[in-house]
């Protein structure tokens, strides 16, 4: 279906690239008929000893680098589909090997809003996005149908409750896991797009991994739990600008602010050098993975900003079906000076030293500061941007240029 | 007992960089890698159908409590209390706290389930410590006080109630216990599907059924949101609220689901007698669950499996009396107490098994001897340990083991005697700390005594086994003591080689298991040897079984290959029966090879060649039985220059005879014609060699060889220089050997010495001397033949010898006519029809000759004749006669010259 051929994919789950042709498989066959056996490899991976479906090794004798469809069971001799990665024996997204696979990182430091973030920026790709860009957002397996209903969807949507704290990866073997979709995208319409095309134009794989934000206050840890990030296609970075000393002071008194947490800086410099020392980039080199720095909460400082200024208007990408360059650059360029003017030069001059293309964002996926708890109303705002920013320097969604 | 303490939970300080879940402190003695593998415990998600946003009294009220036991790989016992705080220091929901308490020493004081609400544990941090700059580490604790919610009463009343659906928990228990203990091999976890409240009552039921060190084996925790996410063995997680599945599969396939709130639960295939006790323990009568767990926990028995029904079985046993136990319980109990006993426990099962031990010799199987050993010697080996001196245990232990043995191996026919033997090998392996007293006993004298005379009987099943046992003890005693037992050291009539004397007899007798033994021994071939030896010395008098040994020995080396083989010819050849035995199947090899010289040649190389004693010894006995069998007349040039150069090589001393035959079979396979330069030097070293051990072989063909090359090359010499005359050449020889030729070589070396001879001839003087040495009267016949062909091809092809002729100013007519003188000389000897013939013969070949070379004959001969002294006229008138008819036959042929032109 993609047109770009490709030759290796990345396990979503342990990030071993491996051959097309680097396969398992998990025998599907009735357990009365193979029984279950334990699998070393995803215990030592995941660290739980469950009984599963027999791995079956590939012997396809084809030399072509060519993801293996089907296996047989040599016990049982049952036909499977089930692919495993040969390291870590998780199962292999339908899709892997066939589409272009995009792993987003969200990460930020501790209450930068990462989870609400995730959880309105899914909503919104699925029904406004969607609409927009021609395109559709599918979750890939029962499990993160399963996650994203309970841990993101019914507390923001359906009761209208803040998040609960994210469980440290370290202690929950579930947090490692992502959130995967497909990202389908059909043929653009006839008609300037009033009638929409059916046919399928081309399709992704998108990973998107929620983060605790303790998991990000060391980088050993990092190391460990967050591989994701050195194999990401793209990072958002989320700051919560009310972590800002210059930010603190300027709001007026009595307004409710975070606890005090890791020093922004800190977070991107650990981040910068987990993705040197993993890929081996020297530092006169910069990192090609974009990063997009997102300010949440921006309703909470809106008494700083001047009401007329671009970031309060609403996104212009949604509404044209295309990436507005000149929105995008207002925003970019605005948000680069709010930066700088609260103190984050410091923070504005690590990002431009070590990723080469990056972008500043404004954005509050509540829309309003959430009392007891309990979120009054929900107004998303500018949530896309950093999205479809990253989905268009992937080529993804075609541009339009400032008139 | 100390115990180090650690608190997990999201807080704004901990022992990590920032904020957030962390470990807030721990005690001293915590190493960092324990605190990883501690923290990966430390994880509480609540049931997602209690209130997401929970006042602290529904905290408190409705939020189960995750009371987890585990331990650590550095092998440290672990509890986690788990309970869910609400929010956390920045007000945000899904907090919780964990207390982790660390034992230094494995819990034995208690069942980790019974610290369950106890005191001892933290629910969260205080206000201080939760805004505390400097984290202060925790204390270490040197006492605990246990909960007052696990007893046991409080479990009978639990199980004596009923779960969701109605049913009694009691009921459903048993199943849980098999499961547990299937759970060993099966590796299925247990999960428990009910109330929150439940799972620490099913958790303590099954831990406090069994002794502590047992219980505090298995890993449990009383509440999981989703036990797939855990390693758990028992598991506790409500149906409702869960993030489990319950799934169908999960419940046949992958873990042992005992959902009590539906009733729907796995089956377990096994039904324990140990699940029925604690079943009855705990809901009808204590005592008879108590007394048991007393009794396990006298063993060494920590990991909970299928064995534990063999406990029940031994405890059975010192309850009630080995007698009132059936055959497969007693070899169950017995095992486990092999196993696992303690020296206390040993000798009380002692004490009961001892009174019968005798009447069960005579009862055994493989399977009760070897339980029963174990047993005995174990208990033997602790109290000799404890005591330092030998002790009754050690005696009953022998004295069982060797009654159960010969009681299988006299009287249970069916048993194999490989298993016997590998039993018997096991018990002494388990011995090998007092490997010399098990040989010692094994091959005491009254023993083996008695052994002898039970094999007067005759049955080779006893002495395959007993032969092959007491080899094999031999065997290991010099391994251990590293030393080679040298047999000489036995004298004939000790014990020992009286037993392998009786073995030997009766197993020559035996091919079946005299093979059965000699394989049991190619793993020492200085054994395997010996005893073949032994079963030669047996057979000796009798030759089809001393045959039959050999061929054996014969059909192990082709068995084993080469290097084995050597090995063992070298163990046996030390003795002279035993070179008799080698060369007795070096015979039976040679008769039965379809190549007798490859296999003697191959012989040579495998064995002479690699044992110089034997071969001094045997070589020539070898080489004559091969020349006797050997199915051709005559030995190949090739096969002679092997046999000799190895001769040569080794410094080998024939026999004469042998020499001789060797020779003559040689030599009869020579060509009488002139030999290539190799054989030619062969044919001179054996020449030189007969002479110098003055061996006569008759005919002397290298002899009449000899001569024919120096004739030849005498010729060859003569035709270079245009010399003639042959008064060079020592004729007398040939006349000496040519008598004793046949026919056939007769005529070769004829034509072969008469075509190079007659060509140098000069007068009819020679042309006798031709006749003196070389013509023999059994082939006169032959001989004129011979030589008139010669003549006549010298006479009638003169270009032959163009060359040398003209070089010597004569021709072959010339030697023809010197022949007819010769023959009108002797006509007094020879025959009338000899003479015709010749005269024949030369007007024959006369007549073709031109007018002017028969004038010159005629001119030759009348002058010749004219010389001689006597019988001149008689000589004038047959040439006379001759020359007629060569002038009478040219005109004829003139005219036919001219009528066919």
């Amino acid at each position: 279906m993609s047109l770009i051929k490709k030759s290796k994919y990345i396990c979503p789950f342990c990030f071993t690239e491996h051959k097309l042709n680097e396969v398992e498989f998990r025998c599907s066959s009735d357990p009365k008929k193979c029984a279950y056996e334990k699998d070393d490899k995803f215990t030592d991976m995941f660290g739980v000893e469950q009984l599963k479906g027999r791995v079956i090794k590939n012997m396809s004798e084809d030399e072509k680098n060519v993801m293996p469809k089907e296996a047989f069971c040599p016990k049982c001799g049952g036909k499977t589909t089930v692919r495993l990665c040969p390291t870590c024996h998780s199962e292999l997204p339908y899709t892997v090997g066939e589409y272009e696979d995009l792993i987003f990182a969200v990460i930020g430091a501790k209450e930068a809003g990462k989870s609400h973030y995730i959880s309105v920026l899914i909503d919104k790709i699925m029904n406004e996005i969607g609409t927009a860009f021609n395109c559709s957002l599918q979750p890939i397996n029962d499990e993160t149908i399963k996650r994203y209903r309970n841990d993101f969807y019914y507390p923001v949507f359906r009761k209208n409750e803040v998040i609960r704290v994210t469980r440290s990866a370290r202690t929950d073997s579930s947090v490692r896991k992502p959130l995967i979709y497909t990202l389908t995208f059909k043929e653009d319409g006839i008609l300037g797009g009033l009638l929409k095309s059916k046919k399928i134009n081309n399709v992704v794989t998108v990973a998107f991994f929620d983060t605790a934000g303790e998991d990000l206050n060391e980088e050993d840890v990092m190391q460990t739990v967050n591989k994701y990030i050195y194999n990401s296609s793209g990072i958002i970075f989320l700051l919560d600008p009310l972590q800002l000393p210059e930010v603190r002071e300027g709001l007026p008194v009595g307004t409710p602010l975070p606890e005090q947490n890791t020093e922004m800086e800190d977070l991107l410099a650990r981040t910068a050098n987990l993705i040197r020392k993993a890929k081996g980039i020297n530092m006169n080199k910069l990192i090609e993975i974009p990063v997009a720095v997102a300010f949440s909460k921006m309703d909470a400082v809106a008494a700083l900003m001047d009401p007329s200024s671009c970031i309060n208007y609403p996104s212009k990408h949604v509404k044209q079906g295309k990436f507005d360059l000149g929105d995008f650059e207002d925003v970019n360029g605005f948000m680069e000076s709010l930066v700088r003017s609260w103190g984050g030069e410091n923070f504005a001059n690590q990002l431009s030293a070590n990723f080469k293309e990056h972008a500043y964002f404004g954005i509050t996926a509540l829309g309003c500061n959430p009392e007891s708890n309990k979120i009054g109303k929900l107004r998303p705002h500018r949530v896309e941007d950093p999205f479809l920013w990253l989905l268009w320097k992937r080529k993804l969604i075609k541009s339009e240029k400032r008139k | 007992m100390k115990v180090q303490q650690l608190f997990y939970t999201s807080c704004r300080k901990g022992l990590s960089l920032g904020a957030g879940f962390q470990t807030y402190s721990m005690s001293e003695g915590i190493s960092e890698e324990e605190k990883v593998e501690i923290e990966g415990h430390c994880v509480y998600i609540p049931p997602d159908n209690l209130p997401t946003q929970p006042t602290k009294k529904e905290v408190e009220e409705l939020f189960p409590t995750a009371f987890s036991f585990f331990r650590l790989k550095t092998g440290r016992q672990c509890i986690c209390q788990a309970k869910y705080t609400g929010k956390d220091y920045s007000g945000r929901y899904g907090n919780y706290f964990c207390h982790v308490l660390v034992f230094e020493e494995d819990i034995d004081s208690f069942y980790s389930i019974q610290l369950f609400g106890s005191s001892v544990f933290r629910d969260c941090l205080t206000e201080e410590e939760e805004n505390s700059e400097n984290i202060m580490p925790l204390s270490t604790l040197n006492d605990i006080s246990l909960g007052d919610i696990i007893t046991l009463d409080s479990i009978g009343e639990f199980l004596k109630g009923n779960c969701e659906i109605g049913e009694k928990r009691s009921k459903l228990f048993k199943n849980v216990v098999n499961a547990l203990i299937d759970y060993n091999e099966k590796k299925r976890r247990i999960i428990f599907g009910d109330s929150y409240k439940s799972g620490a009552f099913w958790v303590a039921s099954i831990q406090m059924s069994m002794p502590r060190k047992l219980a505090n084996n298995i890993s449990f925790t009383t509440y999981a949101y989703n036990p797939e996410n855990t390693n758990y063995i028992l598991c506790a997680s409500p149906k409702k609220g869960s993030g489990f599945a319950f799934s169908e599969v999960q419940r046949e396939y992958q873990y042992y689901i005992f959902d009590f709130s539906s009733g729907v639960s796995s089956s377990v295939d096994n039904d324990y007698k140990f699940s029925k006790l604690a079943q009855v323990g705990f809901t009808i009568s204590k005592e008879s669950l108590l007394p048991f767990i007393t009794f396990i926990d006298k063993f060494n028995y920590i990991e909970l499996n299928r064995e534990i029904d063999d406990c029940i079985y031994l405890y059975n046993m010192v309850k009630k009396g080995v007698e009132k136990v059936d055959y497969r319980s007693t070899i169950s109990g017995i095992n486990f107490a092999n196993n696992y006993a303690s020296t206390e426990t040993l000798e009380l099962i002692f004490n009961q098994v001892e009174p019968v031990l005798d009447k069960m010799s005579n009862e055994v199987d493989l399977k009760l001897t070897e339980a029963i050993s174990r047993f005995l010697f174990k208990i033997a080996r602790i109290s000799e340990k404890n005591k330092g001196i030998e002790n009754n245990y050690m005696k009953k232990a022998y004295d069982f083991f060797f009654n159960s043995i010969f009681h299988m191996v006299i009287d249970l026919e069916d048993i194999e005697i490989d298993n016997i033997i590998k039993l018997h090998n096991k018990i002494r392996d388990l011995n090998n700390e007092s490997l010399n007293e098990f040989i010692r006993r094994s091959i005491g004298p009254d023993r083996l005594e008695d052994l002898a005379v039970h094999l007067r009987g005759g049955k080779v099943r006893h002495a395959e086994f007993y032969l092959i046992a007491t080899l094999s003890n031999f065997m290991v005693y010099e391994k251990a003591a590293n030393i080679n037992v040298n047999w000489d050291e036995y004298g004939k009539d000790s014990p020992i080689m009286k037993f392998i004397d009786a073995c030997t007899t009766v197993l020559i007798n035996s091919q079946e298991g005299l093979d059965y033994v000699l394989r049991a021994l190619y793993k020492n071939q200085r054994y395997f040897a010996f005893i073949i030896v032994k079963c030669y010395e047996h057979a000796n008098a009798n030759k089809g079984l001393s045959d039959n040994i050999a061929a054996t020995l014969m059909k192990s080396f082709d068995e084993k290959g080469s290097l084995w083989t050597l090995e063992v010819r070298r163990c046996i050849e030390k003795t002279e029966l035993g070179r008799d035995l080698l060369f007795s199947e070096y015979y039976i090899g040679l008769k039965s090879s379809e190549n007798k010289m490859e296999y003697f040649k191959d012989y040579c190389q495998e064995a002479f060649s690699k044992m110089s004693e034997y071969r001094i010894r045997c070589f020539s006995d070898a080489l004559r039985q091969l020349l006797f069998i050997y199915g051709k007349k005559f030995i190949a040039y090739s096969d002679y220059t092997y046999i000799f150069q190895y001769l040569s090589d080794n410094s080998i001393k024939l026999d004469f005879t042998v020499v001789e035959k060797f020779i003559q079979m040689f030599e009869a396979g020579l060509d009488i014609q002139y030999p290539d330069e190799k054989l030619g030097e062969s044919i001179y070293q054996l020449l030189k060699y007969k002479k110098a051990k003055k061996i006569e072989i008759k005919p002397d063909i290298v002899k009449l060889i000899s001569l024919g090359m120096e004739i030849e090359d005498l010729f060859y010499e003569a035709r270079e220089e245009g010399t003639r005359g042959i008064h060079d050449i020592d004729l007398k020889y040939a006349y000496i050997e040519l008598k004793q030729v046949n026919e056939q070589t007769y005529k070769q070396v004829l034509n072969w010495y008469l075509s190079n001879l007659c060509p140098m001839l000069t007068s009819q003087i020679e042309h006798g001397r031709m006749k003196q040495y070389l013509w023999v009267e059994k082939y006169s016949d032959m001989y004129f033949e011979e030589y008139l062909t010669v003549i006549r091809d010298l006479a009638d092809d003169e270009y032959m010898h163009n060359d040398y002729f003209r070089k010597c100013k004569i021709n072959g007519v010339k030697i023809l006519l010197d022949f007819l003188l010769y023959v009108f000389k002797s006509s007094d000897d020879l025959s009338e029809e000899l003479i015709i013939k010749v005269k024949r013969q030369s007007v024959l070949l006369l007549s073709d000759k031109s007018e002017q070379r028969v004038k010159a004959c005629d001119e030759y001969m009348s002058k010749k004749i004219s010389g001689m002294t006597r019988n001149k006229i008689r000589m004038r008138e047959d040439w006379e006669d001759i020359y007629e008819k060569i002038i009478k036959s040219s005109k004829i042929s003139v005219f036919k010259k001219i009528f066919r032109q």
